[in-house]
């Protein structure tokens, strides 16, 4: 019920070529792609970058953290990486990733294990799901937030081989066939 | 096991000493209804405050509550044209298109909404449809808060950022720019409400009434 995308909670009157952010000033969302607030360099070196004249339509998916200043028609699944939305970026479909920092539009649900914050002046509708919910008041927020406790920090253990299971002469077959090979694992032989 | 944090019902020494600070009998009977040992769903239509939110959704210590957030009253300024909005005249059927997509939610949805003082900024036929609405989306037996300036008196008045400072405390902050305000007396008020199961008045310092209804 909550977790529906709220397309309807769009304002019924149809959207301008720039998206106004509602209130009383009514300011329009800077079109310019240089942020008045850049998102902090030393979080976002290194990160890709969809640049303020690039649209993409479609998944996009990945393992690194990604900065959007240009317009992402589709869901963004960065499940362990920060996704920033820069002051002129767009996003228009769900986004599930480590950490989300929204600055500038976002129509659709968030889901972050660690933190989603919401800037001042940002504009956001849909819900979120996250260990921190984070909205500066200037903000303007529409949707459901549900806090979900903090996944505790994976620590990379190189586990020892499996050994093999003993062989049951009695139980030939105990073992499902699906569990032959894992996923991502190659199959023997 | 309470479904709020166990900060939330009692008394944090911080809040009593915050400026703007004051204590609220109609929070603290609504918080009380949310402890039911399970995660509620409760509306916001103060709009994003952090307090708030932290609030009723932390989840560290207890169950933590659903919190939906919309701000009512920036939502109806930008429905309605500045003439509707000035003239205080509207179309047939605008109202209820502007019920319909601002609070668009099933029925018995809501275990508790928090309107604070928005509804003294809507013009009364529109506050009227709001609160036919929102008795709709509210469970059987939830509250609903709503706080009204009894000292309005045509001037123009900036709403309040609300902020929920522990279990029985709110800081409350006029936040401009002001805007036109209706005048509001508790038998207004109950008129208002009269269609709700029961209208609890909370009395409070500098001309403001709180008030607690039951749907």
């Amino acid at each position: 019920m909550w977790n529906k995308q709220k397309k309807d909670d769009l304002p019924p009157r149809p959207e301008p070529a720039q998206t106004a952010v509602p209130g009383p000033a009514r300011e329009a969302i800077p079109t310019s792609t240089y942020p008045s607030r850049r998102p902090d360099e030393a979080v976002t070196r290194g990160a890709a970058l969809i640049g303020k004249s690039l649209v993409l339509t479609g998944k996009i998916s990945g393992r690194e953290d990604l900065v959007v200043d240009g317009r992402i028609e589709g869901d963004v699944e960065l499940p362990e990486n920060k996704l920033t939305v820069g002051a002129g970026g767009h996003v228009q479909g769900g986004i599930r990733a480590r950490e989300v920092v929204v600055y500038g539009t976002v129509h659709g649900n968030m889901e972050a294990v660690e933190k989603v914050e919401i800037k001042r002046n940002a504009r956001v509708l849909g819900d979120m799901r996250t260990a921190r919910p984070v909205i500066e008041e200037e903000a303007y927020f529409k949707g459901n937030i549900e806090t979900v406790r903090a996944e505790a920090p994976k620590v990379a253990v190189q586990r020892p081989p499996a050994p093999e299971p003993p062989v049951q002469p009695s139980l030939p077959n105990a073992t499902p066939a699906h569990a032959e090979a894992r996923p991502g694992e190659p199959r023997k032989g | 096991m309470n479904a709020l944090p166990s900060r939330a019902a009692g008394v944090s020494p911080d809040a009593a000493a915050a400026p703007d600070s004051r204590k609220s009998h109609g929070l603290r009977a609504l918080v009380a209804s949310l402890e039911a040992g399970r995660p509620l769903q409760v509306m916001d239509f103060g709009g994003p405050v952090q307090e708030n939110i932290d609030f009723i959704t932390d989840v560290s210590v207890g169950a933590g509550h659903r919190l939906y957030i919309d701000h009512l009253l920036h939502s109806y300024e930008y429905f309605f044209s500045a003439k509707e909005q000035e003239e205080g005249v509207f179309q047939p059927g605008r109202i209820e298109e502007f019920v319909t997509s601002a609070l668009d939610f099933p029925d018995h949805s809501a275990d508790a909404i928090l309107i604070w003082d928005r509804l003294q900024f809507f013009p009364p036929q529109v506050a009227e449809a709001v609160v036919t609405r929102l008795r709709r989306l509210l469970a059987p037996d939830a509250f609903l808060l709503a706080l009204f300036r009894t000292d309005s008196s045509g001037a123009d008045r900036a709403p309040y950022t609300c902020r929920i400072l522990d279990g029985q405390t709110l800081q409350l902050r006029e936040q401009p720019p002001p805007r036109r305000i209706q005048n509001f007396n508790p038998r207004t008020i109950q008129k208002l409400f009269q269609n709700y199961r029961e209208v609890k008045f909370f009395v409070s310092r500098e001309s403001l009434q709180e008030v607690l209804i039951r749907s």
